[in-house]
């Protein structure tokens, strides 16, 4: 007792200034006190994002391995590099509207938001369309999912990554419903935050992508 | 005592406070990303990419050497400029650096490059050698003649009991992709010898040959295979009694 009651006494300016600070915390914050000073909900977004980067670097390493073990008539040589340059453009610019609609809703213009959000889900969609028609023509080829390491490697990858772009465009239109619900301000918009993370994210890994399947 | 630490580290640094998005607007608007001047440095990497890929054909599948650290380079230039510019990190807290940093720098980029020198390293040479080359063209080995150029296409029609064209020629080395079309009520094949018609005329009968594509009636087969040494070889369906009641084609190699 006496013990608490001399640290007390010997800690009182801290412990004062520590609950002033704890109430000025709660004033400003509804709903953000964490050890690190950081929103868990941005955090764990980050966390995330580096766990898929290790799910993707998987399978790109997989098919990095096996790349070259069809012959390149079979394969790498019947992919076309228009198609793919086409959408390489299509996701930077989607991930450019992505970071606009941020930025708007950041200058409190919610309808600009709203607009961008819009853009970016008919860039991700162009995108899918774009990814179709590669497939479509691989699969007339004769090349799919069991032809041949080449095909294994290259649908997995692309899959997935196509996945979550397939992803990524619900969960903008999401963020679309909730901002014209009125579940998006200026005040609170973290959501789109997060959520351009991740359509960035996926737009990261088309990048390495296009280089290591189109380019090398 | 871990509580009182950590508050007044909110209130020392005030825009660590993740609430208070005014104020790490106020630093990302004072930083003014140009995101439009981001995403044009974006495509003109990628134009330079395009550029370099199509100046400096592939050959045979297989990169010239020196360009891969330049793509590879300019890739690492464009995912900085998303990372740093579009995902905020240049202006974010540091702490959402080092959880990324780690997950690619002591994970997933270590993982990437143990693949691929753990799994890789016995058959580098091979994978050089074998791009380009036929599916069933792997045993020739380092006899297999070197080929530097196109794959060609051979269409055939297949039908009781020939083929059409039945004739067929190519480069010793080039690749061959055969689309074999079957226009008859039967089950049809492509096959090819694997020793020229002088030594083995009848090789549908000494089984001594190699099944490239097979096309149920009606529909179509797709294959390929790399041309061996010169000379004059033979191509014929491999179903019992098909070659002998015609389905025979020559295959010449220069």
């Amino acid at each position: 007792m006496s013990a608490v009651g001399k640290l007390e006494q010997a800690g009182h300016h801290v412990g004062e200034s520590v609950e002033q600070v704890v109430d000025e915390t709660h004033a400003q914050v509804a709903h953000a006190e964490t050890t690190t000073g950081l929103d868990h909900r941005k955090l764990v977004m980050w966390v995330f994002i580096a766990s898929e980067t290790i799910f993707f670097a998987a399978l790109m390493a997989t098919y990095l391995v096996y790349r070259g073990k069809t012959p390149y008539e079979e394969g790498v040589g019947l992919l076309d590099l228009n198609v793919a340059s086409l959408n390489t453009f299509i996701l930077l610019a989607s991930s450019l509207t992505m970071v606009m609609s941020l930025q708007a809703i950041e200058n409190k213009k919610k309808g600009r938001m709203i607009v961008f959000l819009i853009l970016t889900t008919i860039l991700g969609l162009a995108f899918l369309g774009g990814q179709a028609y590669e497939y479509g023509k691989l699969l007339q080829e004769g090349i799919s999912l069991d032809t041949n390491l080449f095909g294994a490697t290259f649908f997995v990858l692309t899959g997935f990554h196509g996945s979550h772009v397939a992803i990524g465009v619900l969960w903008i239109i999401m963020l679309i419903i909730r901002a014209l619900r009125g579940g998006i301000s200026e005040h609170n918009h973290l959501s789109v935050e997060l959520g351009g993370l991740y359509w960035h994210f996926v737009d990261l890994v088309w990048v390495v992508l296009f280089t290591i399947i189109y380019l090398i | 005592m871990e509580h009182g630490q950590a508050i007044p580290q909110t209130t020392i640094e005030p825009h660590r406070d993740p609430g208070d998005f005014v104020a790490e607007e106020a630093r990302i608007k004072k930083a003014k990303p140009n995101y439009i001047g981001v995403f044009i440095l974006l495509a003109i990497l990628t134009a330079i990419e395009i550029g370099i890929v199509s100046l400096f054909h592939k050959e045979n599948g297989n990169s010239t050497v020196g360009r891969v650290p330049i793509l590879l380079g300019l890739t690492v230039a464009k995912g900085l400029l998303v990372i740093l510019y579009y995902m905020h990190l240049k202006f974010d807290s540091r702490l959402y650096s080092i959880f990324f940093g780690a997950g690619v720098l002591a994970f997933a980029l270590p993982m990437v490059i143990a693949f691929i020198f753990l799994m890789s390293p016995p058959q580098l040479h091979s994978v050089r050698a074998e791009a380009g080359e036929g599916g069933t063209g792997g045993e020739q080995g380092p006899t297999a003649p070197s080929f530097v150029g196109p794959p060609i296409t051979f269409d055939a029609e297949g039908g009781e009991f020939y083929f059409k064209p039945d004739a067929l020629a190519a480069q010793a080395g080039q690749g061959v992709r055969v689309t074999l079309t079957n226009v008859g009520s039967v089950e049809h094949t492509f096959a090819i010898s694997n020793k020229p018609k002088s030594e083995d005329p009848t090789p549908w009968t000494t089984n001594d040959g190699k099944e490239i594509a097979h096309a149920p009636a009606g529909s179509t087969g797709k294959g390929s295979f790399k041309a061996p040494t010169p000379g004059e070889y033979l191509f014929y369906c491999d179903v019992p009694g098909h070659a002998q009641a015609g389905m025979v084609g020559t295959f010449t190699v220069q």
